[in-house]
């Protein structure tokens, strides 16, 4: 898969603080990629040095395998965590005069403020100031302001934060028909669920350093442990029995009269199949599967490995 | 259109659109107009406001009174022959701008003189006390000479003959020279300050309001300073016109119906001293009618000597010195985390100015003495202080110490918006500190 963006090396320091460790990864063209990590990580500092706000210390990146320089900002948005507006400029004089920043004739930027402006019905909004505006409705005039000028590359920290769950919904929907029309969305984020349901790659990053990195099924794969979760009509006595050495039960719960939810873990490298195979002679089976571990699961169980590796350092 | 350009864009119509703008172009004018023609008014009140009507027994005090321009807000006429006291105590007792004054027989020779006031309404203070002032001076004259009436007129006539001075050779009138030096000098003060802060304020409304992020990362952030520092500057230069312009229109205006007003009431008010002698009140009239308006003539012909000055070298000034203090407030305004901070902090950088501007009232007193000098060619002094000294120099002999201050203006404006931009590239961006001396240096060396 061609990447969009190359991080090789970046190292970045204020004063004797070391920021960011020799980062190096790559951003898939035309995926949403999650950067994740606890306050204080480093997640910031690196979005700034991707839009150019910032200069890395050390290390390049490349944009389309060309170093990245100011003329590439034209092929960026970026909508920050802390969010701001003109508060008392005219949501159009706003929107127009960012889209121009970002290189788009008025022509341009009038056509695509009014195309956003439509899209989100908020057409009578063009004469109102930023302040007469709630928090979400601000929030979405920043979302177009980030995405006006047709940017390749789509930077978003924490962009639901102040939003209804109506509202962050429609900017799900529009991420995802972002990505459809093949724009590389970077996601930073503490919403773990949110993760799990738009990203495509992740990388976690910890004390200025990444920890882990790669496309997110795989990773939730290579972290599963065997454990599956099976409800069937049946008695408990004979399902325990019938595992045998292949299996062994974690926890059982009774969900009514005759239905039990049992987990159980492979103790060796038996899967599902044979799990299937075991049981079914001893309990009708409503259903079965493998427990996934879920990305708030792997990213609480990684900063804890991390810190404690860093402690024992 | 270019970045730059569209960020001056910005700065400038957001500025010029706001309501406040708007007002003071309308009102400024006025304003001035008022300032510069409030003296005239008060002149005019002057002339019109109290009589003093005397009764002089002694036969000498109230004609030499009455030949008296006392350049106050009394008149002294001599009653009328026919007219006895009573009667004009009856005629005149309702009349609040009428004072009858009594002056006894023995007023010159008793120690302890007195005169008698008759007014219905209580004079003013003031008013009494210039009665009392003229008469003295009067009496103490009469007890010093000993002489006669016809002698003393003719010797009043000497020694109070105003003296006249004919100023040549020196250009520009120096009184105007006075009223140019303090103005300008004023004026470039107050657009450096104000415009200055409004940098600052623009600033840390970027930063406080968070969108500065967005837009540097647009734009570099020192295209994003020059675009906000010219984009001000220009609603500094642009309000400045507005308000030059419409003050000339306006004073041009108002002043020309005044002029009218005044001469009228002027010569009316002479006219009224006819009861005592024709000869000298027409004389009087035609040297003090006219006074005022000969006086504004001149200054405006002189005034047209001071073009060069005003319209070019002052106006260089006012940009080298807004250019070099906006680079101070722009880098301030990056380091401080709320406008409120920055603004009570702005002293160490608005201190030069203003000490400038005391420097620049000094300069009337000795506009050549060396701290008038220094000071106009020391950069963070010199946009105030020289054009404070600009009416005072000949700019034939004297142009090496404009091109001196002006050389040295550019080159500082040039080194402290460098350091601006390196200081606001980092402070901008940094919250929650307030930034030690030794931070920002380090800040400075980074940013490289």
């Amino acid at each position: 898969m061609k990447s969009a963006i190359k991080i090789n090396q970046v190292n970045k320091y204020f004063d004797t603080f070391h920021v960011l460790k020799n980062i190096q990864f790559n951003i898939p063209k035309g995926q949403i990629f999650g950067l994740l990590g606890p306050n204080g990580a480093g997640k910031t500092t690196l979005l700034r040095i991707l839009n150019q706000i910032t200069k890395a210390d050390e290390g390049t990146i490349e944009y389309n395998d060309e170093i990245l320089t100011p003329q590439h900002s034209i092929k960026i948005g970026y909508l920050p965590e802390e969010r701001g507006l003109y508060k008392k400029m005219k949501v159009e004089e706003q929107l127009l005069y960012l889209a121009q920043l970002k290189g788009l004739s008025l022509t341009e930027a009038k056509e695509n403020m009014n195309f956003w402006l439509d899209k989100f019905e908020i057409s009578n909004w063009k004469n109102k100031t930023i302040n007469s505006l709630s928090k979400g409705m601000a929030q979405k005039i920043q979302f177009i302001a980030t995405v006006i000028h047709q940017p390749e590359i789509i930077i978003l920290d924490e962009p639901f934060s102040g939003f209804d769950p109506i509202n962050t919904n429609l900017i799900k929907q529009e991420i995802l028909r972002l990505k459809n029309e093949k724009k590389t969305i970077i996601y930073s984020t503490h919403n773990m669920d949110s993760v799990d349901e738009i990203c495509d790659h992740i990388a976690i990053i910890n004390k200025g350093e990444i920890i882990l990195k790669g496309k997110l099924q795989t990773i939730k794969e290579k972290k599963a442990e065997n454990i599956f979760e099976i409800v069937f009509n049946g008695n408990m006595i004979s399902f325990s029995n019938a595992l045998w050495t292949a299996f062994t039960l974690i926890t059982s719960e009774d969900l009514g009269p005759n239905k039990i939810k049992a987990t159980v873990k492979s103790t060796g490298e038996a899967h599902i199949n044979e799990l299937i195979i075991q049981v079914m002679q001893s309990c009708k089976i409503i259903s079965v599967q493998e427990k996934i571990p879920s990305i708030n699961e792997i990213f609480l169980s990684e900063i804890k490995n991390h810190l404690s590796k860093l402690n024992h350092e | 259109m270019s970045k730059v350009g569209l960020i001056i864009k910005r700065e400038y119509f957001t500025r010029i659109k706001k309501r406040s703008f708007v007002l003071v172009c309308l009102l400024a004018p006025l304003f001035l107009t008022l300032s510069i023609l409030a003296p005239i008014w008060i002149n005019k009140s002057n002339y019109e406001e109290t009589i003093v009507m005397i009764f002089d027994e002694t036969t000498i005090i109230g004609d030499i009174l009455a030949l008296k321009k006392s350049g106050t807000n009394l008149k002294y006429i001599s009653a009328p022959e026919n007219l006895k006291l009573d009667e004009a105590i009856e005629k005149y007792d309702n009349i609040a701008d009428t004072i009858i004054l009594r002056i006894p027989d023995n007023f010159i020779k008793n120690t302890a003189p007195l005169v008698e006031v008759f007014n219905k309404n209580a004079p003013g203070l003031y008013s009494i006390n210039k009665i009392k002032s003229d008469l003295y001076d009067i009496r103490k004259k009469l007890i010093v000479y000993s002489t006669i009436k016809f002698d003393l007129e003719q010797f009043e006539r000497r020694m109070n003959s105003p003296v006249g001075v004919v100023f040549q050779g020196q250009g520009i009138h120096p009184q105007l020279k006075f009223y140019l030096s303090l103005s300008g000098a004023f004026v470039l003060y107050l657009l450096i300050m104000i415009y200055g802060v409004q940098v600052l304020r623009g600033i840390s409304e970027e930063k406080n309001s968070r969108i500065i992020e967005i837009i540097i990362s647009s734009v570099h952030p020192s295209t994003l300073l020059k675009g906000k520092i010219i984009g001000i500057g220009l609603v500094g230069i642009t309000q400045f016109v507005i308000v030059f312009s419409l003050t000339i229109a306006t004073f041009s205006t108002i002043y020309k119906s005044l002029d009218i007003q005044t001469s009228d009431i002027l010569y009316n008010n002479l006219l009224m001293i006819n009861e005592k002698g024709e000869q000298v009140i027409e004389e009087q009239a035609k040297i003090n009618t006219p006074i005022m308006h000969q006086t504004i003539q001149e200054y405006l012909i002189h005034l047209q000597d001071y073009i060069p000055e005003i319209l070019i070298i002052t106006p260089i000034l006012f940009i080298g010195g807004y250019l070099l203090y906006a680079s101070f407030f722009a880098a301030f305004g990056s380091v401080m985390d709320s406008e409120s901070d920055s603004q009570s902090l702005i002293f160490p950088i608005t201190l030069p100015i203003v000490i400038s501007l005391f420097i620049a009232y000094n300069v009337i007193n000795n506009p050549n003495s060396a701290l008038s000098f220094w000071a106009s060619i020391f950069p963070l002094s010199s946009p105030v202080v020289m054009t404070a000294r600009l009416p005072f120099l000949e700019l034939q002999t004297d142009w090496w110490q404009i091109v001196l201050s002006i050389s040295l203006l550019a080159l500082s404006t040039w080194a402290s918006i460098k350091f601006a931009a390196r200081i606001y590239r980092t402070g901008i961006l940094i919250y929650g500190q307030k930034p030690s001396l030794k931070t920002i240096c380090k800040w400075y060396k980074q940013s490289k």
